[in-house]
């Protein structure tokens, strides 16, 4: 039998198990770092949240001190202000009153089965707990809250966020040592049940920025203005915005957005799911 | 040497602010112009991870749509612009 052995040039000794160690140590080093941004992200994410939002409460801070500083230069500026938030007032109190029209409406159409509870549940600016917006949309570019909960409360991942109105917005993630992330229903790539007021059931795609889109039949007049609510629940959760019909198409395309301003939100309602 | 040094601090931070504070689109915007003026931006990726990290769940989404979308388009980034850098100064040259 003849053996043939390779040449031992000193070429060859790139390949000697001195020389692979740093390469075996990288690829290690880079499997590593993989295997805990994957496995560790929850920690991760949850103490960098941590880190990070004494910076965001500084600003807090530092918008509601130089409030009345830019005020007192600038009545006009205060005036403008003061009109912007009485008119945002109205329109949440004008909600509510169309979120309590469908409560009843439902209640007149399912009075058996809708209990106290129910009730309860479905008044969401007077339940749950109040959490502190310290970061958002369109900072945020994944159409999420970054929330500042109150660690003493019984907060669960899972449980429904609403803004003044009753408007649901989304759910809570992430939540660790009174930080939480909420992710909004209209996040891109969310899908939810939901049911168009007088219409009839939909499904809800989210496209972030507080934007939705849904297809309904052609030959069905959808309002604009109607309003969107999350199956089983007595939550708005949009407002039909403009429908749009392709040539040949057999259905029409709903887009929908959310009543109100991520941007003008400084507080929301933590709600339990059950 | 040291203006260069202190030109890219002074960037870093005015990049973590963006990330912070400023909408994500002109954090983006933010990337690529320092991609652009510093070699090896390698703060890019960093801040594709923390914004990950800050902003981004975990969520059963399909698509593009992800928990490591910020990193992903980071690394991109990093990977596309110090070519284009390369082909523009070749251009104007």
């Amino acid at each position: 039998m003849t053996i043939f052995l390779r040449d031992s040039s000193p070429r060859r000794i790139i390949g000697s198990r001195d020389s692979r160690r740093p390469r075996l140590a990288f690829a290690l080093g880079v499997i590593g770092v993989v295997a805990f941004l994957f496995f560790g992200r929850y920690f991760l994410s949850t103490s960098f949240v941590a880190l990070v939002s004494p910076l965001w409460t500084l600003e807090r801070a530092v918008q509601e001190m130089l409030a009345p500083l830019t005020a007192s230069w600038a009545n006009a500026v205060e005036l403008q202000r003061e009109n912007t938030r009485l008119l945002g007032e109205l329109r949440d109190k004008n909600l509510e009153i169309q979120r309590l029209a469908l409560i009843i409406d439902d209640y007149e159409e399912i009075s058996g089965l809708f209990t106290e509870k129910d009730l309860i549940y479905s008044n969401s600016d007077s339940t749950g707990h109040l959490a502190a917006i310290l970061a958002r949309p369109p900072v945020s570019p994944f159409d999420t809250l970054v929330l500042s909960i109150d660690e003493t409360s019984k907060a669960r991942e899972g449980d429904l966020v609403y803004a003044p109105g009753g408007i649901l917005l989304g759910e809570l993630e992430d939540l660790s040592g009174g930080r939480s992330k909420a992710v909004l229903y209209s996040a891109p790539g969310e899908v939810h049940n939901a049911f168009i007021k007088g219409v009839g059931p939909i499904e809800l795609r989210g496209q972030g920025g507080g934007n939705f889109e849904t297809t309904f039949p052609k030959n069905t007049d959808v309002p604009q203005g109607a309003l969107i609510t999350l199956e089983g629940r007595d939550s708005i959760l949009a407002k039909v915005g403009t429908t749009t019909v392709a040539e040949g198409d057999s259905f029409q395309k709903i887009y929908a957005a959310l009543p109100i301003s991520i941007q003008s939100l400084q507080w929301v309602r933590i709600i339990p799911r059950d | 040497m040291g203006s260069n040094h202190t030109s890219r601090l002074a960037a870093d931070g005015v990049f973590l602010v963006c990330i912070l504070f400023v909408p994500w689109w002109l954090t983006l915007l933010f990337a690529l112009f320092f991609s652009f003026a510093f070699p090896a931006y390698v703060e890019v990726v960093f801040a594709g991870v923390a914004m990950d990290l800050l902003y981004n769940v975990p969520r059963a989404t399909p698509g593009l749509h992800n928990e490591w979308l910020g990193t992903e388009i980071a690394l991109l980034i990093f990977i596309i612009v110090p070519y284009l850098r390369k082909r523009i100064t070749s251009i104007t040259l």
